[in-house]
């Protein structure tokens, strides 16, 4: 097994998709290859680059996308609900079951995205009307009529500031969305500005400890940059420091822990130290750690 | 929640809910379960079908088409299958069709000699982006070209398995399951892509 080989099949090393056996012997090569090591760390940075070249659809880009299906989905579930319409009247049986779809449809349609809470310039005032009505269920009666059950889908607009509570409190919610970690990066954008209040720093401090998401968790440090100096805010970017997965998030953490010069961060500086695989990390660590006369490991 | 799309890094395959059971009540008219289902995966779709296309518009198109195409296919979803690797595969299909057409229509121009005009789409959208994606902020922009350049001398195929595996992070039996092919064949290419990546941005990490 040679170096060459070795370092042809590192990125599969990193990506985890070598077999048992050859992960085996890249592991077993590494622990007595220096150079290979060395290797592994370029291709490391290599897939750090590219995770930052991919294309990001724009926030404005999906709002599109999502009108227009919308649109579609509206067209079709109209046809839809004809032809189901056509087949009660013709007398055959209809099944509830084979309406399903179209409802669906409709309710996707209507109020797919229509519950989405950013504010926007339409005033509040009256509660709006119907934005769509569709045929549920149809039953032709003995008497010759029909019964129609509707379905109603109502969009509601909110405008207000963050800093007012309702509207606080719907933007923390957002914030919390577990299906749409775009809605949460923007909710913790607009309430950016007001991390004065406990609530809105605690969204913060949970999105940085427990989002999935490495974009949602830099907007949260960015919304706990003036409270970097709170115990709890220190604490929580000490953790990041030593776990957090993604280096652009640990960058961040690691700016923000030596701003202050604290002696409380001296013992996670050294721990991090000690794991910190990324060259810019480990510098800032070592520079800050010397600025405050501390020494590099833990004894 | 079904799965997180994430913004920077990969997909997580791992559904957080039951999706077997939102899938069947969508199957049965539940429009909520529906809602869940294209909420949870829209994100990750246009971001599929703009890196593989480079342009917005084209992406655009293919977001319609792939949700419209799952929901009137959906009740003959079989549930022991992968939700995400079914829509994928809608996606990348639709993607692969517009490439191709594409194609035909940069060599139907070429034949006929009209000037094809340079649209940098892709630029644009990155200067978009970049207020919210601090990391990219830090890429230099002689190796954030250099990378484009790579991707854009890539396969259809090539870039498919590539952006599916490191930015999606689909394993490359879904890929392989994905594309229609066998996971070594997915393998293979993989190994193709960054060899190519390691050849042309080795000297710049």
């Amino acid at each position: 097994m040679s170096c060459e080989w070795i370092r042809s099949v590192l990125s599969l090393f990193l990506y985890g998709e070598l077999s048992f056996e050859d992960e085996e012997r890249v592991h077993g090569h590494l622990e007595t290859c220096e150079s290979c090591r060395a290797a592994l760390e370029r291709e490391r940075a290599l897939h750090a680059a590219l995770d930052g070249a991919a294309l990001e659809p724009s926030p404005e880009l999906l709002a599109q996308c999502r009108t227009r299906l919308r649109e579609s989905l509206r067209r079709e579930s109209a046809r839809e609900g004809w032809l189901a319409r056509l087949w009660a009247w013709s007398g055959r049986p209809v099944s509830p079951a084979l309406l399903r779809p179209a409802t669906a449809l409709a309710l996707v349609a209507a109020g797919f995205f229509g519950a989405r809470l950013m504010p926007t310039s339409q005033p509040p005032a009256e509660p709006a009307a119907p934005v769509a009505t569709q045929v549920r269920y149809l039953q032709p009666e003995p008497s010759g009529g029909v019964r129609i059950v509707l379905d109603e889908t109502r969009e509601r607009t909110l405008l207000g500031s963050p800093g007012e509570a309702p509207i606080q409190q719907l933007v923390l919610e957002a914030a919390q969305d577990p299906s749409d970690p775009g809605l949460r990066l923007d909710s913790l954008d607009i309430l950016r500005p007001h991390s004065e209040s406990p609530g809105v720093r605690q969204a913060f401090l949970r999105a940085l400890r427990s989002d999935p998401n490495a974009g949602v968790r830099l907007k949260a440090i960015e919304g706990l940059r003036s409270y970097a100096a709170d115990p709890e805010v220190r604490s929580a970017l000490a953790v990041v420091l030593l776990s957090d997965d993604n280096v652009g998030v640990r960058t961040q953490a690691i700016d923000l822990l030596v701003e202050n010069r604290s002696p409380a961060v001296v013992g996670i500086l050294q721990q991090a130290i000690e794991r910190e695989r990324d060259t810019y990390i480990r510098e800032r660590v070592q520079k800050a750690l010397l600025e405050m006369n501390a020494s590099m490991g833990a004894f | 929640m079904v799965t997180e799309a994430v913004l920077e890094g990969q997909i997580s395959s791992a559904p957080a809910v039951d999706e077997t059971a939102l899938i069947r009540a969508a199957q049965q008219g539940d429009q909520r379960a529906f809602e869940d289902l294209v909420r949870a995966y829209d994100r990750a779709v246009l971001r599929l079908a703009m890196n593989l296309l480079r342009s917005p518009e084209d992406a655009q198109d293919v977001y319609q088409e792939a949700f419209l195409r799952a929901y009137r296919n959906l009740p003959s979803f079989r549930l022991e299958a992968s939700f995400q690797t079914w829509l994928y595969r809608i996606v990348t299909n639709l993607c692969l069709d517009h490439l191709r057409r594409r194609k035909v229509r940069r060599e139907e121009r070429f034949t006929t000699g009209s000037p094809e005009a340079p649209v940098n789409q892709v630029e644009n959208l990155r200067e978009e982006r970049a207020d919210v994606d601090p990391q990219r902020r830090l890429l230099s922009k002689e190796l954030g070209g250099r990378i484009r350049q790579v991707l854009d001398g890539l396969t259809a195929r090539e870039r498919t398995v590539f952006e599916l595996r490191h930015y999606h992070g689909l394993r490359l039996k879904d890929i392989g399951e994905t594309l229609g092919t066998s996971e070594e064949a997915a393998k293979n290419c993989l190994f193709r892509v960054t060899q190519k990546m390691r050849l042309a941005l080795g000297d710049f990490v």
